[in-house]
């Protein structure tokens, strides 16, 4: 502690005269580069999930879906007899309820959801910074309130889509969309499923990260946690949109 | 004593709430752009064309102000340029089995094993 004592004496004057420096491109940390790694990673998972998709979709038949018959149906011999009224595609289409469940206003609206909660885990971030700790830990009630509004709406989706409704022909043939009644359902539920489970990891993060900034656990110089759970849970909003057009808009 | 070393703040704080608030409303009207585009229903390739752009440039606002990619070193880039690249080959990689399917050719497969 002498030394110390010493030390900060010896020094006070010079560091004192200096000028501040400009401000610095962010340091590299090692939880930085850790979660960029796993982020890499994790685009890698998502690139599999969505290029399977894409291979599945692109090399469907072209009469693989219809609006009267449920999904894996031959159509060969019901072709040669021109039936009025049938519609086929290699692709349940949005926005057509006789082959496609999905419902896409509610999705949007979910979409925006997720979003609000991206700008308040930013502003967390941005009051720890400033030493604000209790609008850092009110932006962190906010995320994890609204990102739990995202899977609660989600969940409802599910329900709906599993349970609740009943689906004419050209989307099931049980009258529920399962992932097993066709192609377009398991890429849907693998896809928004594994979606669905890194929004929740990220807010069993985020819940840990809102219980102790209300104890004043983070500040301007201790906010690597809320920096790293913060990219992470942007990530998980960008791959959302992604998802969100390719699942629901194409 | 291990205190807190101020050399690791981490973010660069000239970005204020405004500017978080006006990429926050951007992505807002991309989204909002992106779900009445689809709505129009155009044909497929101009749908997912504009789709992908949308989706290209909300992909990149978020990851260069929300995920602070402005502030970072080069260091960063050598480790997301070649996932990216990675990602692409993945992709294209699987492109073939658009034709196997097409054809058939899993299923003809599969029968001849029988």
């Amino acid at each position: 502690m002498a030394d110390a004592a010493t030390i900060s004496t010896s020094e006070s004057k010079p560091t004192s005269a200096m000028s501040r420096p400009p401000a610095p491109a962010a340091p590299i940390t090692p939880g930085k580069v850790a979660i960029w790694l796993f982020l890499a990673t994790e685009v890698m998972f998502f690139t599999g999930l969505i290029g399977t998709y894409i291979v599945l979709r692109a090399g469907s038949a072209p009469t693989a879906y219809s609006n009267l018959f449920s999904p894996g149906t031959d159509l060969s011999i019901v072709l040669r007899q021109k039936p009025e009224g049938l519609v086929t595609t290699s692709w349940p289409r949005p926005f057509d309820p006789s082959m496609n469940p999905l419902s896409v206003d509610l999705t949007a609206a979910n979409t925006f959801i997720l979003m609000a909660s991206s700008l308040t885990m930013i502003l967390a971030l941005s009051a720890c910074q400033r030493d604000d700790k209790r609008k850092t830990a009110l932006y962190l009630t906010a995320t994890a309130v609204i990102g739990t509004v995202f899977l609660g709406i989600q969940a409802f989706e599910y329900n709906q889509l599993l349970f609740a409704h009943h689906y004419p022909a050209g989307v099931s043939q049980t009258g529920h969309f399962t992932p097993d009644v066709s192609v377009f359902a398991s890429c849907f539920f693998t896809m928004t499923g594994f979606h669905g489970l890194h929004v929740a990891g990220g807010l069993v993060a985020i819940f840990a990260l809102m219980v102790r900034s209300w104890f004043g656990a983070y500040s301007s110089t201790n906010s690597h946690s809320i920096e790293v759970i913060s990219l992470y849970w942007h990530f998980v909003d960008l791959v959302w949109l992604i998802l969100f057009t390719v699942v629901y808009l194409i | 004593m291990a205190k807190p070393n101020p050399s690791t703040h981490l973010e660069p704080l000239d970005e204020s709430r405004g500017s978080y608030a006006k990429v926050f409303w951007s992505l807002v009207v991309l989204t909002a752009l992106e779900y009445g585009f689809a709505r129009l229903q155009p044909p497929f390739p101009t749908l997912v064309g504009g789709l992908t752009f949308l989706a290209t440039v909300y992909a990149f606002l978020v990851a260069w102000y929300f995920m602070h990619l402005k502030y970072e070193g080069r260091w960063i880039y050598l480790m997301l340029v070649p996932v990216c690249l990675l990602s692409v080959a993945v992709v294209a990689g699987l492109t073939p089995d658009i034709a196997y399917h097409q054809h058939g050719f899993f299923q003809s497969t599969a029968v001849a094993d029988r």
